[in-house]
């Protein structure tokens, strides 16, 4: 069959599809309006970016071969940044490699690409030493969430085919890989296709996994994915997941759009069961933890920009503190003690979450996304040895600011552009000691930043 | 959102849901689950700057070509999904014939990727030429071309009632050759 045929039965099929029978349901508003309201604390803190860009980064700035401006220390940092040893710059660009992102673990970078569900690659040199291929495709924005004791966790396409009227249809695994040579050593099936932060986190002793069912989490052995534990929560409730010091914590509500509360309990490690630590006002959503606290975020007015941050550490302690934001932020994440955001205006501002206290907003100093493209900006690192946190743009400019001033103490530059760019993908920023690993699609470079000096 | 902005939205909503829940549907191959899903994170976005948005329908049907082909989203178990719509069934033997092979193509479509649906989606149900789909996206055109290339090249294995390609026809498929990393 001739192309121009076969792509007229295609359309044919396409439009002969019986979709007389799919309407949509009458109370579509209430749900999306309820759906937004739990996400609108993270959204309004810029936790929720939906990313998507092309790189249409320049020069590569090492040396002087980059534009004018370039990799140069505007101000002297605390610290300035030397290199691993053994480490050299480089960059690669190997489609089907990295496109979903990376992790850094010792002197390994751990990616998910296209083609492969892990690839470790050599944080010095570049240099491929493993891969474990797709099931069926591989896209989206997951990336390897952990690695320990030679382990390494990351999420692949379940698929039926082996059984006996199995056919792929979706789906996910929590995969463990062989650190040293790539062989998985498990697979688990997840109840859905989430593979944010939420889906799976280390513990102490095990992998804390929302499975077999949504309402679920269970502890699985590291090393056989056997599970050693579950706890389930009551339909109706939604529970999200953290890990203070090992030991794994749910924040559970009513799924409804004004819980009265929400409860924060403790799950034993070894048992799973559980103990309420505290309740907490309303709805909190969990932007991260710092150190041995979680922080959560609330809103405590109707306009969204008036939100309370609250601290809570694993025995119940917490401290609130009010939270202003003018307008919505392209992004905001916890690095240690700090919330640092950067709103669409490219201001980023520094609090901090001991304190409450808002301790600076300055430029961002790069370029930032479009907001009506759905375009979002990488998360910043943060080196608490120089005591800069690190942007990237979406154009491949990179900038330093002084984490205590929010002073600029450098700026630089990453060609991320691929050959023959493909569909967007998410940028990111990854830190392998002082060196800044920037990623976009399948271009990873690896470059010191000549802080403090 | 201003209480006429809301009515707006829920106004929208009565007037296009069904139209763009059936496109998410062919978007998603016939799950219904994470097509209703799609619509909701198309939706829930534009409410959320819906009185800054000109064209309300562009805006979501963007949304969700670009969130089915580049995020990971909340997607039920197998177990629970529905089973796709299925065409017609023909009355005579010729029209039998045709709506087994649009039947088996439909399943096939169910297993092309997410990213070629889209496309296939976007070229043959929306008929919008490379360049538009390219344009929604965010991709090049080439990258649209060489998609469909995969795609229809992906359906004749998975129905092999469409037959081989034509020798006159034959191209070689666009595709990234990896190189060596280069320090």
């Amino acid at each position: 069959m001739t192309t121009e045929r076969v792509e007229e039965k295609v359309r044919e099929t396409l439009n002969a599809v019986a979709l007389d029978g799919v309407r949509a349901p009458g109370d579509l508003v209430e749900k999306v309006v309820r759906r937004r309201s739990r996400r609108r604390f993270s959204q309004a803190a810029g936790a929720a970016v939906a990313v998507a860009a092309i790189s249409v980064g320049a020069v590569f700035g090492f040396g002087d071969a980059g534009r004018a401006g370039q990799d140069r220390p505007v101000r002297p940092a605390a610290s300035p940044a030397t290199p691993p040893e053994g480490w050299k710059p480089w960059q690669s660009s190997s489609p089907g490699d990295s496109e979903r992102g990376c992790l850094v673990d010792g002197s390994a970078l751990y990616c998910s690409g296209r083609t492969y569900d892990t690839v470790k690659i050599d944080a010095n040199t570049g240099e491929r030493l493993w891969t474990v291929e797709v099931n069926r495709e591989g896209d989206g924005i997951d990336r390897p969430f952990a690695a320990r004791d030679g382990v390494v966790y990351a999420f692949r396409n379940h698929t039926a085919e082996n059984q006996p009227d199995g056919d792929y249809a979706g789906g996910t695994d929590l995969m463990a890989v062989d650190a040293e040579n790539g062989d998985v050593l498990w697979t688990v099936e997840m109840p859905q296709d989430d593979r944010t932060a939420q889906a799976a986190m280390l513990m102490d002793g095990a992998v804390l996994a929302n499975t077999p069912s949504v309402r679920t989490v269970s502890a699985l052995d590291p090393l056989t994915g056997k599970e050693k534990w579950r706890y389930s929560w009551d339909k109706g409730t939604v529970c999200q997941r953290a890990v203070l010091g090992g030991v794994p914590y749910l924040l559970c509500a009513r799924d409804v759009e004004k819980p009265d509360g929400t409860d924060v309990l403790r799950l034993d490690p070894a048992t799973g069961s559980a103990t309420k630590v505290t309740t907490l006002p309303g709805m909190q959503q969990l932007i991260g933890t710092s150190g041995d606290r979680m922080v959560l975020i609330a809103a405590r007015g109707t306009d969204g920009g008036d939100l309370r941050l609250t601290t809570v550490s694993g025995s119940g302690e917490r401290a609130s503190h009010p939270y202003r934001i003018n307008g919505p932020q392209a992004g905001s994440d916890v690095v240690g003690d700090r919330l640092i955001s950067v709103s669409w205006q490219g201001k980023a501002s520094a609090y901090s979450l001991t304190t409450g206290k808002a301790l600076w907003t300055r430029p961002v100093g790069v370029g930032m996304p479009d907001q009506d493209a759905m375009q979002g900006l990488a998360s910043p690192v943060v080196s608490t040895r120089q005591g800069v946190v690190y942007f990237l743009g979406q154009d491949g400019d990179l900038s330093g600011l002084d984490l205590r001033t929010g002073e600029q103490v450098w700026r630089g530059h990453a060609d991320l552009r691929t050959p023959r760019p493909g569909l967007a993908d998410t940028p990111q920023l990854l830190l392998y000691g002082d060196v800044l690993v920037a990623r976009n699609g399948s271009k990873v470079v690896s470059l010191l930043p000549r802080t403090g000096g | 959102m201003e209480a006429s902005s809301h009515d707006e939205f829920r106004e929208f909503v009565a007037m296009r849901s069904t139209a763009l829940l059936r496109l998410a549907v062919l978007l998603t191959g016939g799950d219904r689950h994470a097509a209703e899903d799609l619509l909701q994170i198309a939706l829930m976005k534009a409410y959320g700057r819906w009185a800054r948005i000109e064209q309300h329908e562009a805006y979501v049907r963007q949304v969700m070509y670009r969130q089915q082909v580049n995020r990971w989203r909340l997607r039920r178990h197998r177990a629970e999904t529905t089973v796709p719509v299925l065409p017609e069934s023909g009355t005579d033997a010729d029209a039998g014939a045709e709506s087994e092979l649009r039947i088996a193509l439909w399943a096939a479509l169910g297993r092309l990727s997410k990213r070629q649906r889209a496309v296939v989606v976007l070229r043959y149900f929306e008929d919008l030429p490379e360049a538009e789909v390219a344009a929604l996206l965010g991709c090049p055109v080439g990258t649209v071309r060489s998609t469909a290339h995969r795609s229809l090249a992906k359906l004749r294995v998975l129905v092999p009632e469409l037959g081989p390609e034509g020798p006159a026809e034959r191209v070689q498929p666009l595709s990234y050759t990896p190189k060596e990393v280069q320090r």
